[in-house]
């Protein structure tokens, strides 16, 4: 079973902020291709 | 969807920072409601309109995606309160395995909901981390609480003395956490959260202020302890059964001062705490019990929550 680190959590949580902009949902489907770590 | 090692995984990322965030309204007192999330679980209204709004999208999309196994929802600030919503109706919907991975959030619902949501996801599953210095975790104040409960989120201590808005920045939880494992960022206890740290701060006759070290948490800590020797276990069923009828500060209000009038045991300890609430917001002290009526709990208890919010919304409006 797959636990995301903290690292890649926060990353994740921080990613957010760069790829969204005001006129697009607030949320996103992230595609992920981080290795497990 | 996930890539490598994670092909059956779907990440669920919400935003701290969006316009619905960028006055912050949902801190105004105004706007802290109560209302049944979609499992009937007590909630805050303001998440759960946010939440609600993005239902359809979400189901839709999981349904069409039937090899999805494990779920992570991740969420900074607004963004960690939205994703606990979500976590909690993926769980209960979807039966899949779901993990919650929250910085910097906020409460998201009342008791009922944070003991229920930490039963099914489990506390394992429950990964929710804050700095000591971030007054957002804090907001809003009881009996909004954080899960896991029972349970401890991972608490990254720090040496600023004062509240700072700069903690809440998603950057400085990535510096602080970047190193680390979940292990090393072990779960523990805030000391406000000791009841017996809790005890001595209400004992102790030195006055506090606005600016000391960590005053609203103190506060909050205080709060529900002095609100369980009231209420004991019943202040769960309290919280569901006033809903609706009463606002969060009147019902907090009407507790105290019947604890106040009622209780030998507990008056003690309402009258200290109201002594504590009213130093640091400024307040002349009022000797007499007479004099403290539950107009005058309300004001103090409204006046503390406006400083708690005013630190909050400083730190979203920095993200924003």
């Amino acid at each position: 079973m797959t636990v995301l680190t903290p690292r890649i959590a926060a990353e994740l949580a921080k990613e957010v902020y760069f790829v969204q902009n005001e006129s697009t949902l607030p949320f996103f489907w992230h595609a992920l291709n981080y290795q497990h770590q | 969807m996930g890539g490598k090692g994670y092909e059956n995984d779907l990440f669920l990322i919400f935003r701290g920072s969006t316009s619905a965030n960028r006055n912050a309204d949902w801190i105004s007192n105004a706007r802290i409601g109560v209302q049944f999330s979609q499992n009937g679980l007590p909630v805050h209204t303001g998440f759960n309109s946010i939440f609600k709004s993005m239902l359809p999208s979400i189901k839709e999309f999981i349904i069409a995606n039937k090899d999805i196994q494990t779920i992570h929802c991740v969420g900074h600030s607004l963004g960690g309160a939205v994703a606990t919503l979500a976590a909690d109706w993926v769980k209960t919907y979807l039966k899949k395995t779901v993990k919650l991975y929250t910085f910097g959030a906020p409460k998201p619902g009342l008791m009922l909901f944070a003991t229920n949501l930490t039963a099914k996801l489990e506390k394992k599953n429950i990964f929710r981390t804050y700095h000591a210095s971030d007054p957002v975790p804090m907001i809003p104040v009881f009996p909004f609480v954080q899960p896991p409960l029972p349970g401890y989120g991972h608490f990254i201590p720090s040496n600023e003395s004062i509240l700072s808005a700069e903690a809440h920045d998603i950057g400085k939880y990535l510096t602080s956490v970047k190193e680390s494992s979940w292990n090393e960022l072990e779960r523990r206890s805030p000391p406000y959260n000791a009841e017996s740290m809790v005890e001595e701060w209400l004992k102790s006759k030195s006055p506090v202020t606005s600016s000391s070290n960590k005053i609203w948490q103190w506060i909050n800590a205080g709060l529900i302890y002095v609100l369980k020797k009231i209420a004991g276990p019943l202040i769960v069923a309290l919280q569901a059964g006033l809903m609706g009828m009463l606002t969060i500060t009147d019902m907090v209000a009407m507790l105290l001062k019947k604890g106040l009038d009622l209780l030998k045991a507990a008056g003690e300890w309402v009258r200290r705490l109201i002594t504590k609430m009213m130093q640091a917001v400024g307040i002349m002290v009022v000797k007499k019990d007479e004099d403290l009526t539950q107009e005058v709990i309300r004001g103090v208890l409204s006046k503390v929550m406006e400083k708690t919010n005013a630190e909050a919304k400083r730190a979203i409006q920095m993200i924003n």
